[in-house]
């Protein structure tokens, strides 16, 4: 749910979407291959960001993995992300990124563990462990506004130098995206005149911290997880705003442990019914001083008149999938498992017509296994310590004769659905689609 | 209503609740499905269906393999529960048959009752020779770790009495299942004879 007010609040939305951009610059790359099977292997990606099919990230870092073949470790990438990024944008701090990974090999056989995130500033970061704990302690909350950032200097930032501008890579997005900016406008439109009583108000955006982690090992089922802290939407009415000043209304907190794989799919319609809903129990739960209560059915009207009527009827076409996300994905295979905190793709739809999404974002991304067993087959020694994990008496047999492990659980049957939580980062993500291509129609008037 | 009456009066209903104690005494001891009315020697073959009538389970039965890092992953259909293609059919002489199905947080899952199983509770296991059916033993929760240590006492095949494990996922703390639980029934028919 989104509640603005007027260009303002539109303006925040579209800094969301820069900010989500912004992030993107962080960068990860491909990862290398491999020479030999490892016993153990882990990878870490704070943030990996593709508009119109190119990546914004993979020349400022890249994915930080490890690998072990039982004698020893190699790592590619940097597990020291930049944190800075996007020259001449001083009102958008990013904040703190972690990306760390790690192997072990006892009694010959590998374990791995890594951990991934963004946070805002002044958080603390903590190496992965082999208990593969989450590598943020959130510090300071970064805070998104509309004033933070400007889309028309932002389509003329390089991402890092000597590579082309943002506008030069949104040049570059195909035609159906051509019908977003009279959408934009649209949406623009309604919201500036749904919010016109809440004068200055401003949408915010926190974030403390998203980040995954992750665990692989023998005996054990691989584990990860994924953990958003103090991620919320709020609206901030202004100073001069009487009893109290300044109130500040929560639109949306984000549930910080969200179930694995929850998902984000969703068409047009739905968006928009979960935005207007959500934003109507938003205002009528609010403690709105008198003067802004009044007019709440209007503004109730014409959110949704606005944003159901126009916004749908403009789409068209686009609107069976606007946004296709999960927070928490979760993808196993035998004796593996890749976490990513949250993974969106907007506009995917339009992957059937040109190949890839819009936008394309996975921020916290820890991926975790498969191990094996050190091959050594005259062995001068035994080994100096036991196994750490069972089977008691030692060697896992080539063939398993038994099962050690039994996944047998699942958060929900798949089925679908957009948590009401969410709407307001779906409707995010659509400004983010819009408002990038507004800011390439901008620059290049 | 003279003295006689009444005394004939209560004597009947006595012998009316006598009736009914006797009678619920035994379904509860015995449960609502009759244990002797299903099992029978049978020839060994795959199980196609899993039924627990006392949890309203009712699904198909599909072979499912051990992979090499010993992780027994159930269908991914999570109406469907899985055969061990490595354990024992029933029927078979020697060891014991393992059953797995998901059990989903949001619900849908085959096995998702499996928690509300009490001791004395039959399942029934069809395979295309006819139904083989056991009675519930006894469950108990196993942490992730503790499966793999004692794995070879909970699945492995060296027993002789046929006994049926079922087992899927529990105690969702909000994020996964940190659990297993497993569920332990004895047949109630006869292995059959060699051959």
């Amino acid at each position: 749910m989104t509640r603005t007010h007027g260009t303002a609040a539109t303006r925040t939305v579209l800094g969301t979407t820069a900010v989500l951009t912004a992030t993107g610059l962080l960068a990860l790359g491909a990862a290398p291959a491999d020479a030999a099977d490892p016993v153990a292997q882990a990878e870490a990606e704070a943030i990996s960001l593709r508009v119109g099919g190119q990546s914004l990230t993979d020349q400022v870092g890249g994915p930080y993995r490890v690998t072990n073949d039982g004698d020893r470790e190699t790592t590619s990438g940097t597990n020291r992300p930049r944190a800075t990024f996007l020259g001449g944008q001083d009102d958008l701090q990013l904040g703190t990124l972690a990306q760390d990974a790690t192997t072990t090999v006892t009694g010959g056989r590998g374990s791995s563990a890594a951990c991934a995130g963004v946070a805002g500033d002044g958080a603390s970061l903590a190496a992965v462990g082999d208990g593969g704990d989450f590598c943020l302690t959130p510090g300071e909350t970064a805070q998104l506004t509309a004033g933070a950032l400007d889309l028309d200097a932002l389509a003329d930032v390089s991402l890092v130098e000597g590579t082309p501008s943002l506008d030069d890579l949104l040049g570059q997005l195909p035609p159906p995206l051509d019908t977003l900016p009279d959408a934009y406008d649209d949406l623009n439109a309604g919201l500036n005149e749904a919010l016109e009583p809440f004068g200055d108000a401003g949408l915010v955006v926190d974030v403390g911290a998203i980040q995954s982690r992750c665990t692989a090992g023998p005996g054990r089922v691989a584990d990860g997880s994924a953990r958003l802290t103090d991620v919320g939407v709020f609206l901030q009415l202004p100073e001069g705003t009487p009893d109290p000043p300044g109130e500040r209304i929560d639109l949306v907190d984000f549930t910080p442990d969200p179930a694995p794989n929850t998902n984000v799919a969703t068409d047009l319609d739905e968006v928009v019914d979960i935005v207007v809903g959500a934003f109507v129990d938003s205002l009528d739960q609010s403690d709105l001083p008198p003067e802004l209560t009044g007019g709440l059915e209007e503004v109730r009207e014409a959110v949704r008149d606005n944003l159901t009527s126009q916004l749908a009827d403009r789409l068209g076409p686009l609107d069976q999938n606007v946004l296709s996300g999960t927070l928490n994905k979760q993808t196993r295979s035998p004796g593996a498992i890749e976490v990513t905190a949250l993974d969106l793709q907007v506009l995917p739809a339009i992957a059937d017509q040109v190949g890839f999404a819009a936008v394309d974002a996975q921020l916290g991304r820890s991926s975790c296994g498969p191990g094996g067993t050190v091959d050594r087959p005259t062995p001068t020694e035994p080994p100096a310590t036991p196994p750490a994990d069972p089977p008691a008496g030692g060697q896992v047999p080539a063939t398993p004769a038994v099962p050690r492990s039994v996944p047998a659980g699942l958060a929900d049957s798949g089925d679908g659905g957009l948590p009401p939580v969410l709407g307001l980062a779906a409707l995010t993500a659509l400004a983010t689609a819009t408002g990038v291509t507004v800011a390439r129609r901008r620059s290049r008037a | 209503m003279s003295g006689s009456s009444a005394s004939s009066t209560a004597s009947g209903l006595g012998a009316g609740v006598l009736v009914m104690v006797v009678g619920l005494g035994g379904w509860m001891l015995l449960g609502p499905d009759d244990p002797q009315a299903a099992y029978a020697d049978l020839p060994p073959a795959a199980p196609e269906r899993l039924l627990v009538p006392s949890l309203d389970i009712d699904a198909d039965v599909v072979p499912v393999a051990l992979s090499a890092d010993a992780v027994l992953d159930p269908p991914q259909d999570g109406e469907l529960v899985g055969w061990w293609d490595g354990s024992a059919r029933p029927g078979d002489r020697s060891g014991q048959t393992v059953i797995t199905g998901h059990t989903v947080h949001t619900g849908g899952g085959a096995m998702d009752p499996i928690v509300d199983v009490e001791a004395g509770r039959v399942v029934d296991l069809r395979t295309d020779e006819g139904t083989m059916r056991y009675r519930v033993t006894h469950s108990e929760v196993v942490e992730r770790e503790d499966l793999a240590s004692r794995a070879e006492d909970i699945f492995g095949q060296d027993r002789t009495a046929g006994r049926l494990v079922l087992v899927t996922c529990t105690n969702w703390d909000g994020s996964v299942y940190e659990d297993n639980i497993v569920v332990y029934a004895k047949p109630l028919g006869s292995p059959a004879p060699d051959a």
